[in-house]
């Protein structure tokens, strides 16, 4: 009997082995794993996992561009979904044996691939697939109603010193799938510096406020003092848009109807 | 050429540069054209405030540098040495711990810390100047560490702020342009009074002693003004290097050592050098814009090494 009960107990931690335990050291890889139902196999998080309500209880082992291996190794992770390979702790991670899996899509569409991958990887491919299909008809139904002349617009990413978008990167489908005319999108990067100067050149009709911590009210007297009364807002929630997970069509729906409504 | 033709070349180079400053930009714009409203606009409320900012800004750092290289009787010194951009900055990135988004905070941050980093080297004031220089690099090594561990600490979407101001920005000053003005001048006038004595410094403490220079005291007014100064300028525009450090040198190279003539034309072309590398970095990149503090080098590198060269070889 105590023979058994002795092996009963070395075999106890096997019994963990059969689900993944599962890092997600960004805040969009977090939504998605909620979103596909592998929540509950998620150990640990980084800053600014907030959504949905759960993953706030996750043990936090960094930033999503700075791992703690040691906080993360406490958890005993079996995988991770990190943004970029080269991110600091990462390769600790690898050498441990914890299975290093990258998300960072580079276009909207690139989102739902992730989506589904990350559902095979888990164990949950049925509800990431139909996750995927739901979402990319959505987006379907919004490219078939593209308005045929975007509105042009100002992207502000960062008011000081002020940043904006260019022509590469994620964000710029984003915007094209909105219906908006990004003015800088001939810049060749991700984000730039630019000057008041250039934006006031560029002519947009419409400027994009991610709100959030911002002031949107200062922001609003700031554009009409360089631009004119007629410059209009519009406000984004960035967690929707700026985040390439399961929230970003509604992101792209929201902001879809704020560029539509102001540029009536 | 003569003293009074190298003035009357440098006020002209001076227009030129002024001249293309306004004109350089996203586009390129006539001042005195007719102008449409929004170009009326760009040029007079945006490209002349800046240019604005930048003469001040860059003629108190040459100064600060000037004083700074004859205090500490090292060619080496500029205007951050002792650590005060860099107490400033560690201030700045504390604000921005603390309050993560607000600009204008940093910016008080920012001067507080200069303020901070002053009163701290002070206490170093009476050692010799080899101490004092030591001491300056030391606490500039703490404030260094000091910014690093609040940068690890510091949320991402601070970073932008905290390196926008780290690498110099014109654009946004939270002084007013006539306080910069105001600090300017003041620094010019006061460096003038004090030249005499900055002279007979150039030969050595005890020389100067000899020559009945009040050391001590003088030393102790340089600390300060120099201090002051630089914190201003910090506070305006961030962190911007090499003007400090090069031009009181390409003055001396060109006037002489003499501090009257030197200290007017560093106070002069640290502006017109700033003003057209600002210039520059609006523009070789347009729409994007480059930090300016890469531009003073890469326009005031080749300028310096080429006279220097000039006058040794």
């Amino acid at each position: 009997m105590k023979r058994i009960i002795f092996l009963f107990v070395l075999l106890l931690p096997l019994h963990g082995l059969a689900a993944e335990r599962i890092l997600a050291l960004s805040p969009h890889a977090c939504e998605i794993l909620y979103a596909i139902g592998a929540g509950s196999e998620a150990v640990g998080a980084v800053d600014y996992c907030d959504y949905p309500e759960t993953a706030k209880r996750l043990p936090r082992v960094g930033t999503y561009d700075r791992i703690h291996a040691e906080a993360a190794m406490a958890l005993h992770p079996t995988m991770a979904v990190a943004l970029n390979d080269r991110t600091p702790g990462i390769a600790a991670l690898r050498r441990l044996g914890v299975r290093i899996v990258i998300s960072r899509p580079e276009t909207v569409r690139g989102v739902f691939d992730d989506i589904e991958r990350l559902g095979r990887l888990t164990g949950h491919a049925a509800a990431a697939a139909k996750l995927a299909d739901s979402l990319r008809g959505r987006l379907k139904q919004l490219e078939a109603d593209r308005p045929a002349l975007p509105p042009k617009v100002f992207y502000e990413l960062w008011p000081e010193p002020l940043m904006t978008l260019g022509g590469k990167g994620f964000m710029q489908d984003v915007l094209v799938e909105a219906g908006a005319r990004n003015v800088f999108a001939g810049l060749p990067m991700e984000n730039a510096r630019v000057s008041i100067e250039s934006v006031m050149r560029a002519q947009p009709s419409i400027i994009i406020v991610p709100a959030g911590t911002r002031d949107v009210e200062a922001r609003r007297q700031f554009w009409r003092h360089w631009l004119g009364d007629g410059i209009r807002i519009v406000t984004v929630d960035p967690d929707l848009l700026q985040r390439p997970g399961p929230r970003l069509v509604d992101g792209i729906v929201q902001l879809r109807r704020a560029v539509a409504g102001a540029a009536k | 050429m003569t003293g009074m033709q190298r003035l009357l070349a440098s006020l002209l180079l001076l227009a030129v540069i002024v001249y293309l400053s306004l004109a350089m930009g996203d586009v390129w714009m006539q001042p005195f054209a007719k102008l449409s409203d929004t170009d009326a606009t760009i040029l007079w409320d945006l490209r002349l405030p800046r240019l604005l900012t930048a003469l001040a800004v860059g003629g108190m750092l040459a100064l600060a540098g000037a004083w700074f290289q004859v205090l500490l009787g090292n060619p080496l010194a500029e205007p951050y040495v002792l650590g005060v951009a860099g107490s400033s900055a560690a201030g700045a990135v504390l604000a921005l711990f603390l309050v993560p988004d607000s600009a204008w905070l940093m910016s008080a941050g920012a001067f507080a810390g200069a303020w901070l980093g002053i009163v701290v080297v002070m206490f170093f004031a009476p050692l010799g100047r080899g101490s004092l220089l030591l001491a300056g690099v030391v606490l500039a090594a703490f404030w260094s560490a000091v910014i690093a561990l609040l940068m690890a600490l510091l949320p991402s979407r601070s970073l932008v702020l905290a390196f926008g101001w780290m690498l110099g920005d014109l654009s946004r000053s939270p002084l007013p342009l006539w306080l910069l003005w105001l600090v300017w001048g003041g620094a010019l006038a006061a460096g003038l009074w004090l030249s005499r004595s900055l002279d007979r410094l150039l030969l050595g403490e005890k020389h100067a002693a000899a020559l009945g220079v009040n050391v001590p005291q003088l030393r102790q007014r340089l600390l300060w003004l120099a201090s002051a100064v630089t914190a201003v300028a910090v506070t305006a525009a961030g962190t911007i290097g090499f003007v400090g450090l090069v031009v009181p040198h390409l003055m001396r190279l060109l006037f002489g050592s003499l501090h009257r003539p030197m200290l007017i034309a560093s106070a002069i072309g640290g502006g017109a050098l700033l003003m057209f590398a600002d210039a520059l970095s609006r523009t070789v990149a347009a729409p994007a814009e480059l930090p300016v503090g890469v531009l003073t080098a890469m326009v005031g590198v080749p300028l310096f090494l080429w006279l220097l060269v000039r006058r040794d070889g």
